[in-house]
């Protein structure tokens, strides 16, 4: 298992922090090392932890073993989720790989969902995702509050909208062949603390790390009593931050919510909880705004100055800034890209499935328009890589 | 509602699904059943459409040879050459993009929409000037009903730039002493002081690079200039839909660079006088600008003026042409297609990197003329007054050097005309090698 387990670390070290290792040893040393590396393969992050996850399932006999290679590489190299997740356990697909089913309605709730996701990554996400690199690629020392703020507002929906987008385009596919892949996520902006946020957020990510690191990590403290939970949230978020990426910012990121998730898990949480909701809402979408500056801005120089440019520091930028950047046409997009990060439209969309009759077949025909619609966006300005692949 | 109706709109919108997938296979199958893709060229965006990949797969079959014969370690690295380099995928990309049925009313299409919202947008401002689509940095000015280019930045890297090429400049001018050197610039909205939106772009140039530049004109370079004395000068020299100058400009333009030149070269052959300004009312010319954006704009009055030049013989690139278009003009023979850009279509379409004018007449000087597409309606006009000119535009003819073109031809003045990059501002295509 050990062994097994140990190709599958060493490959996503050696494609992915191989180049963050040499820098930190160029740092303390004057080695001569390599900055010719290997290119990153693209979803090498999830398709090992994939891997991971099926050895340590079928060695706690959680699963059996699967005997025919073909199934075991349909499930391994799964493309709609291969790039970008979700991170799927063998368990949950095991049965529709060894029994394929296509169903009709299948083939249509799929295709319904996988034109959904397109829509939010093509119209919302890459025209959001235009205006944050005007923002972020600008002078941050000379940055207005407003600027500031509608970048990270603009930032904030653009990884949303184009991470489930995605996802929502590889359970429509994984519908449309047959396959039920777990969800990834489930409203995350609508979170009321930081741990409600973890576990809407990248869903499938969390309880992998909640499985197979947390849990024993858990369970040896019963046995060690010089841990405690809070430090291994704390280990726990130090990794998730790693696996989205080998430098400094994404450590950082990482720490920042293990230390958030522990001061809730001291007791904070039931604090919070006795606040008036909306506040609860406040508290917990702020922290998350907090985290995607350290996320967004690699260059941790940045980091002050654009804290300082949220809190006034620079005064307000002011609306000729927003038109020499070209801003004012994208302000539009944060209206429904903000709508889809509630439950509403989803709720109205369900009932209608539920009830089939003209409704639904108004809704196809929408589908069917946005599916155009999307293509003629995609036909005009290309279509942009999605920001996860890089993980 | 009744059962029956309900199981009726089931059928239908089992149809929804179908159309789907119709439109999902539309590409492959178009693809398959349309034969070998060639390289077609599209008018509307001047450029030729990305083919589909030759399906060869020579690199496949070379590893797999490789791996045939033993040498597994040169067969993997192609594999892992094969599995890591895109550029196959990156092909079929763009092909499928530029090949889709229907492309360009679907890119027209979504470019109306981006207005629909700019227009939302900028609703809540009074403000005259909006951008006129989203991907390029064209706006729409409403009042003079003209697309224009955002103003162009003037910072330390563009007087870096302007440095470059004023040393660019002595050196050549020192190396070669026995010639005379000509710049003339002319100047276009986004470099000057009178565009619309100086204000709003913090480090416009507003005129700038040139005051930079004139402080220090290299000695032995005579210069002129054509600069917008205000906006309304914009609106009468150059187009409204188009980037280039129109007519009045060009003779303005030639004006100019005759009294430049005749200065040093006394026994120049008088101006050349046009006989009439043709126009083309039939022609709705939409130019550069609006091609890019699609904005519904009117377009330009299309008008040229006639000369009578003497005979001259033209080769572009080592070809015999004619460039010669009043004719076939004059007698409708000239693309009807809508966004054909007449501009180019009339004053010589192919980009090309040397072009040389052989004048049946007395001079005996030769002329070695730098310039870009703005250039392309002086060249004969001032061709006329030389034996030989040769036009070099150094965005295609990459591999100029100064010293073996010399050698080659003989040469006594050298003239460089254009706007800002050309003149004095890029050193990606325009710095001269010795």
């Amino acid at each position: 298992m050990w062994i097994a387990v140990s190709i599958n670390i060493l490959t996503l070290c050696f494609y992915k922090y191989t180049g963050f290792f040499f820098e930190m040893i160029r740092l303390f040393t004057d080695l001569p090392l390599s900055s010719n590396l290997p290119s990153l393969p693209l979803g090498v992050s999830f398709f090992t932890f994939t891997g991971i996850s099926y050895i340590l399932d079928v060695y706690n006999n959680i699963e059996e073993h699967e005997r025919n290679l073909i199934t075991f590489s349909a499930y391994m190299a799964m493309f709609p989720k291969l790039l970008q997740g979700p991170i799927t356990r063998y368990k949950q697909v095991r049965t529709e790989l060894q029994q394929p089913r296509y169903l009709p309605e299948g083939i249509l709730v799929g295709a319904r969902r996988f034109i959904a996701g397109l829509a939010k990554k093509v119209l919302l996400a890459d025209s959001l995702g235009v205006a944050t690199t005007k923002i972020f690629n600008a002078d941050i020392s000379a940055l207005g509050a407003d600027l500031a703020w509608f970048g990270l507002i603009a930032y904030t929906l653009q990884i949303y909208l184009d991470f489930s987008g995605y996802t929502d385009m590889a359970i429509g596919l994984g519908k449309i062949f047959g396959f039920t892949l777990p969800e990834n996520f489930n409203f995350p902006y609508i979170s009321k603390s930081i741990s409600e946020f973890w576990r809407r957020w990248h869903m499938t990510l969390t309880a992998w790390f909640r499985t197979y690191l947390f849990l024993p990590l858990e369970f040896a403290r019963k046995k060690n009593k010089y841990l405690r939970q809070q430090s291994n949230l704390l280990i726990v978020f130090l990794l998730t931050g790693l696996w989205h990426g080998a430098s400094w910012n994404f450590v950082v990121w990482g720490i920042y919510f293990g230390l958030i998730l522990a001061l809730e898990a001291s007791g904070i949480n039931k604090l919070i909880k006795k606040l008036p909701i909306l506040v609860q809402h406040f508290y917990t979408l702020v922290l998350v705004m907090i985290g995607w500056v350290f996320f967004r801005l690699v260059d941790i120089q940045d980091w002050g100055l654009f804290f300082k440019a949220l809190l006034g520091h620079n005064g307000i930028s002011g609306i000729t800034t927003f038109r020499s950047l070209n801003i004012i046409y994208y302000i539009p997009f944060i209206i429904p890209s903000g709508v889809l990060c509630f439950p509403l439209l989803n709720k109205f969309k369900d009932k209608i499935e539920r009830n089939s009759g003209i409704w639904l077949m108004l809704l196809d025909i929408f589908y069917l328009c946005l599916f155009i619609f999307t293509l003629t966006y995609i036909l005009a300005k290309g279509f942009n890589a999605f920001m996860y692949a890089q993980f | 509602m009744s059962t029956n109706l309900k199981q009726y709109i089931n059928k239908l919108y089992r149809w929804v699904l179908v159309l789907f997938f119709v439109i999902v296979f539309a590409v492959p199958i178009f693809w398959l059943t349309r034969g070998k893709s060639t390289a077609e060229v599209s008018v509307i965006e001047a450029r030729t459409l990305a083919a589909m990949p030759a399906k060869s797969f020579p690199n496949l079959k070379l590893g797999l040879e490789l791996i045939k014969q033993g040498e597994l370690f040169e067969g993997a690295k192609i594999f892992y050459g094969l599995l890591t380099n895109s550029s196959f995928v990156q092909k079929v990309e763009n092909a499928t993009s530029d090949q889709f049925p229907l492309r360009m009313p679907a890119i027209a299409f979504s470019k109306a929409i981006d207005r629909s919202i700019v227009n939302f947008a900028y609703s809540f401002t009074a403000d005259e000037i909006t951008p006129a689509d989203v991907t390029t940095n064209i706006y729409y000015d409403r009042k003079d009903q003209q697309l224009i280019f955002s103003p162009s930045i003037f910072d330390e890297n563009e007087k870096e730039q302007i440095d470059l090429r004023i040393s660019n400049y002595q050196e050549i001018i020192e190396t070669y002493p026995e010639m005379s050197f000509y710049l003339f610039y002319h100047q276009t909205l986004r470099y000057s002081p009178h565009h619309p939106l100086n204000d709003i772009f913090e480090n416009a140039d507003k005129g700038q690079a040139l005051t930079y530049f004139e402080k220090s004109i290299p000695l032995g370079l005579a210069f002129e200039k054509f600069v917008l004395a205000n906006y309304e000068d914009h609106l009468k020299y150059y187009y409204r839909t188009d980037h280039h100058w129109n007519i009045y400009g060009i003779l303005k333009a030639y004006d100019k660079i005759y009294d430049l030149i005749s200065k040093d070269y006394v026994n120049i052959s008088p101006k050349q006088q046009y006989k009439k300004i043709v126009s083309f009312p039939e022609i709705e010319y939409l130019g550069n600008n609006a091609r890019q954006t699609f904005y519904p704009i009117k377009g330009d009055l299309f008008e040229v003026a006639q000369f009578d030049l003497a005979s001259y013989k033209l080769v572009e690139d080592g070809n015999e042409v004619d460039f010669d278009r009043t004719e076939k003009y004059i007698s409708g023979n000239y693309s009807k297609i809508k966004y054909t850009d007449h501009y180019n279509a009339y004053y010589g379409d192919v980009p090309a990197g040397l072009i040389e004018y052989t004048f049946d007449n007395v001079s005996e000087r030769n002329l070695l003329l730098f310039g870009s597409s703005y250039s392309a309606p002086l060249q004969p006009l001032l061709a006329s007054h030389y034996k030989q000119t040769f036009c070099v535009d150094l965005r295609y003819y990459t591999n100029f050097s100064m010293s073996e073109f010399i050698s080659k031809h003989d040469i006594d003045d050298v003239l460089i005309i254009g706007d800002n990059p050309v003149a004095f501002q890029d050193v990606e295509y325009w710095l001269i090698t010795p």
